[in-house]
């Protein structure tokens, strides 16, 4: 071989390992790997391998050769490493596999996630709600300093349960796992200073939030607190709750035993009820078949509608029970006052009549019926129909006009159309995180208040707080009246088979510079004016005070 | 080869230029570069330990007390060059600061390992004392042996073979069982692992047959037109070696077998100059491992885990699976010493002590951990190249051989590269035998760097 061709080769051996490792590198994978380390390995040593010097002895030359073979091996073994440890260093360390005898996962995952030091919750008044202290063992552990808000945080046991709520929706910001500041999040590792989590600034008020939650008691329900012209979420009540206290790591028998209970209570503690209940919402989707007649034109708020006690809707018989004492004799109601005492006669006659299941359904849609509500949680899509061709036939349309037949709403959704009637017709995406902190202060990112739908027009809106206003005025909504507030709501008592009815109240609240909707719900509580509307007093008085020294 | 008719010329001997006369000043024996280079194990260990002593952890797990500790090995490295160069000692200078920069790293991470595998027991001090035992032993041996010595062992190599492989055996009956495995003498004192003894004495016997029967090794065999390897001349020389590698399959230590098999094929491709051999022993390589997978159920699971430890991450496979976590949350830069989780892997300061290095000092760790096992080799081969005799020469070149395939073996076991196998990685890995052997090692390269040309014509050399 001459010495042209010998470089050649050399050369050509050379580019080729590095191809292979390079495939290798890039693919990842074990036995893909292995295997390009295989088909390299003697590429390199012909790369490497030692010329003959003139005159060198034989035990020279084999000497040279085998400390060759060695360095070969050694260079192999570094690729080895700089895969290992370099290229799919992030890929191995977050591994996982199911063995026959369980997960294998990578215990210093769950070391970071005790010893991290967790970013704090602050709600909107500027009191933290949650915290976190340095245990002597060097683990992190969540201080809970306000249980209203505590439950809306979530448990955070990386041990046993994992995450919930805010804790789970916000782990990377919370963990300090991603810092958006790349080079500070390589010094920081660098110098092993141990991960601070960014700080959560909720939009909920701490007040308000204890307000609701203490006004649930210990019934079933959820209160849902909006500024209508935000967005943002000033309280959020969901009972029975957890509480994360009970779940946190160090206290593996009370926690596991707590957990147990949890899991067997009938009241499904799980569900968080604001955002993933779904229910019969009744009477007040009124609100929505009165906002789509006069959205449409089709009706005004004096429109008339014949309510004589009863209807015959295609054979199906509707009576008449909401009439109010004393007007018996009345026998022709205006939309208003139809909506003011939840007559539902002159809703089936809206409905069918006056809109037609498609529109209807279509005004249902714009406000957000069949959408999952873009949330910092999770949400349910509260639904018009299960069935696609149900408002095909006129009771069917009739029963949805006035709240019954297929509809299903989370508690968020109905507490979103009052808040569009209330902000002249916009629909505000909700948000429960207004900015994310770092602890020196820097913000990661702040929530800028966005229209979400826009499902009726400004006059309408107009129409609509002038009819809910007298629905509290005058109407069943009374029970909800605020002394000197010009406030507008609409009860409702939602059907249940085989149970009693669920108690509902939309409405909302004027403070200084925003209106405040709300939405109560309490499982099979009975009549929404006297179970629901107080509460919704109780939680729009509170508010109102808190907007008043904001 | 070509190269036989051709006379070899001496190589000039490097070292020549060390050889100092008596007459000049005292100061001129001073070997400055030993000292200058043990300045970097010093600093090492130095600073190592006060990043233990001043890791935040939550709970103290190192003091002060450590820290003296750690500077008893530093004194004692550098009263170990003091003794050389009052003793007029002119062998290698860079092949014992590399060594004390691998057993100081070594003894680093058992410190920081002590306190988690071992909490109460401080295996750092055990350890120490090993070490102190392995330092004076290895003086002795570059100070004392000299070249009537090296000719013992080369006369004697049956007698040292049967010894080495009887203690061997003998230790299925006699020994004591450690993780399953019977490979150890209770001595009381420290576990003593016959098979470490065995690896330099087959060093040796290969060494002095080779150097023996080197000149037939590379004439011509054939039969009729065959040209076939000198199989007649190699006979005891294979016989050793397949006992050898026969003992250490039985005994389930895969680790040995497979370094003693790496050193008699590369002595003999020394010896012989021919790549035919290597060819020809890996041949016989892949059909021993294919029967041994065949036949040995322990040898299959190895080879399973290897190539999906993940399947058996909490049975079989839990050292590999967590081994690969600990190299890759180590990163480039590691996690920083003391600040790892290294534990995680059972046996860590063992069997795995690679991988906690990985976690702690990252990739950049793990490289230079190669480069100073590199150094150690080359330094190695070049006093083989500069030794007196072909004998040493041989021997260096079989320490050397041993020493790189020893740490290649375990490297790649600890990273999947290849099946795991329990051996230890040389100077570093916690035990007594391992580090007394490798100094021992250490010694007679020492010693054999250190040979005056004047000795050289002292024995009548085997003719070539």
């Amino acid at each position: 071989m001459t010495p042209g061709t010998r470089a050649t080769l050399r050369l050509t051996c050379g580019i080729g390992a590095i191809i292979i490792a390079g495939i290798g590198l890039v693919a990842g994978r074990d036995h893909v790997w292995l295997v390009c380390v295989a088909l390299s390995a003697p590429l390199v040593g012909v790369a490497l391998w030692p010329g003959n010097a003139p005159g060198q002895p034989l035990f020279g030359r084999g000497a040279a050769r085998l400390a060759h073979i060695v360095l070969t091996l050694f260079v192999v073994l570094s690729l080895h490493l700089v895969h290992l440890q370099v290229v799919s260093a992030d890929t191995i360390q977050t591994r996982t596999a199911v063995t026959t005898d369980g997960t294998v996962r990578n215990p210093r995952l769950l070391q970071a996630n005790l010893t991290a030091l967790r970013g704090d919750m602050y709600t909107a008044d500027g009191m933290k709600a949650v915290g976190h202290i340095v245990a002597p063992d060097g683990t992190v552990r969540r201080t809970y300093l306000n249980p209203g808000v505590s439950y809306l945080a979530g448990y955070h046991n990386p041990v046993r349960f994992g995450e919930s709520g805010l804790e789970l929706a916000y782990d990377d910001e919370l963990s300090g796992r991603q810092d958006t500041d790349a080079l500070r999040g390589f010094v920081g590792s660098l110098l092993h200073q141990p991960a601070r989590g960014s700080d959560l600034l909720l939009t909920v008020a701490g007040p308000v939030q204890k307000a609701a939650t203490d006004a649930l008691g210990n019934r079933r329900g959820s209160v849902v607190v909006i500024d209508a012209k935000t967005g943002a979420i000033v309280a959020m009540a969901s009972t029975p709750f957890i509480d994360p206290a009970r779940l946190a790591p160090g206290q593996p028998a009370e926690s596991q035993a707590y957990w147990d209970q949890l899991r067997g209570d009938p009241a499904s503690p799980f569900v968080f009820r604001p955002t993933q209940g779904l229910y019969t919402p009744g009477s007040i989707f009124k609100t929505v078949t009165a906002a789509a007649a006069l959205d449409t034109g089709k009706a005004r708020p004096d429109t008339k509608y014949e309510d004589r006690g009863v209807l015959n809707v295609e054979g199906y018989q509707l009576i008449e029970q909401n009439i109010p004492k004393g007007r018996e004799s009345q026998q022709a109601w205006t939309l208003t006052e139809g909506y003011e005492y939840s007559l539902n006669v002159v809703f089936a006659q809206v409905a069918t009549r006056t809109l037609g299941g498609p529109t209807l359904a279509d005004y249902a849609t714009k406000f957000g019926f069949g959408a999952a509500v873009p949330f910092d949680l999770p949400t349910n899509a509260s639904i018009v129909s299960n069935k696609p061709n149900f408002l095909d036939n006129a009771p069917a349309v009739a029963q949805t006009g006035f709240g019954q037949g297929q509809l299903l709403a989370s508690p968020l959704q109905m507490a979103m159309i009052a808040a569009t009637v209330a902000n002249d017709g916009k629909e505000m995406t909700p948000y429960l995180v207004s900015a994310v902190r770092r602890p020196d202060g820097g913000l990661v990112e702040q929530h800028q208040a966005k229209v979400w739908r826009t499902p009726i027009r400004a006059e309408t809106a107009t129409q609509m707080r002038t009819i809910m206003e007298a629905s509290v005025a005058t109407g069943y909504a009374n029970t909800a009246a605020i002394p000197n507030v010009k406030s507008g709501g609409k009860t409702g008592t939602a059907e249940v088979p085989n149970a009693a009815p669920h108690a509902w109240y939309i409405g909302y609240a004027p403070g200084k510079n925003t209106t405040y909707a709300i939405a109560v719900l309490v499982e099979n509580g009975g009549e929404g004016s006297t179970v629901a509307a107080p509460i919704a007093k109780t939680v729009l008085q509170a508010t109102l005070t808190y907007d008043a020294k904001r | 080869m070509a190269t036989l008719s051709r006379p070899e010329p001496r190589p000039q001997p490097r070292s020549a230029a060390r050889i100092r006369s008596p007459r000049q000043s005292p100061l001129m024996w001073i070997r400055r570069v030993e000292l200058q280079l043990l300045l970097m194990p010093a600093t090492l260990a130095v600073i190592g330990l006060l990043t233990l002593v001043t890791v935040r952890t939550g709970q103290a797990r190192w003091g002060w007390r450590d820290m003296s500790v750690g500077l008893a090995f530093v004194v004692a490295v550098f009263v170990c060059s003091v003794i050389f160069s009052a003793a007029h000692f002119v062998g290698d200078e860079v092949l014992f600061p590399v060594t004390a920069a691998l057993a100081g790293l070594g003894f680093l991470m058992i410190q920081r390992l002590g306190p988690d595998v071992a909490p109460g027991a401080n295996i750092a001090l055990k350890q120490l004392a090993y070490l102190a035992v392995a330092l004076v032993l290895m003086v002795v041996i570059a100070l004392g042996f000299k070249r009537r010595h090296l000719r013992l062992l080369r006369d004697y190599k049956y007698t040292w073979a049967l010894v080495g492989i009887a203690l061997t055996a003998s230790v299925s009956v006699f020994g004591v069982e450690i993780n399953g495995a019977r490979l150890w003498f209770d001595l009381k004192l420290f576990y003593f692992q016959p098979a470490e003894l065995l690896k330099i004495i087959l060093v040796v016997f290969f060494a002095a047959y080779l150097s023996e029967k080197r000149a037939l090794l590379v004439a011509p065999f054939s039969v009729g037109r065959l040209r076939l390897p000198p199989l007649p001349y190699l006979f005891p020389a294979l016989l050793m070696g397949v006992a050898s590698l026969g003992l250490f399959a039985v005994q389930k230590d895969l680790g040995q077998a497979l370094l003693v098999f790496g050193i008699f094929l590369s002595m003999l491709y020394l010896a012989s100059g021919r790549l035919s051999f290597i060819f020809g022993g890996f041949a016989a390589f892949a059909l021993g491992a294919t029967a041994m997978y065949r036949v040995f159920s322990h040898v299959r699971v190895r080879v399973l885990i290897w190539l999906d430890p993940w399947r058996y991450g909490l049975d079989t496979g839990v050292q590999p699976v967590q081994s690969q976590y600990a190299l890759a949350t180590g990163g480039i830069f590691g996690q920083g010493l003391g600040q790892g989780d290294p534990t995680n892997i059972p046996l860590v300061h063992t069997d795995f002590v690679f991988s906690a290095i990985g976690e702690e000092l990252g990739a950049l760790g793990t490289i230079a951990l190669l480069v100073l096992y590199l150094f150690f080799v080359y330094r190695a081969f070049r006093i083989a190249e500069d030794a007196v005799d072909d004998f040493s020469r041989f021997l260096a070149a079989g320490f050397a051989v041993t020493l790189g395939l020893q740490a290649f073996i375990i490297i790649a076991g600890d990273t999947g590269l290849i099946p795991l196998t329990g051996i230890t990685l040389p100077f570093i890995s916690y035990g007594g035998s391992s580090l007394l052997t490798n100094f021992v090692i250490v010694g007679m390269l020492l010693a054999i760097s250190g040979m005056k040309p004047a000795e050289r014509v002292a024995i009548p050399e085997v003719p070539t």
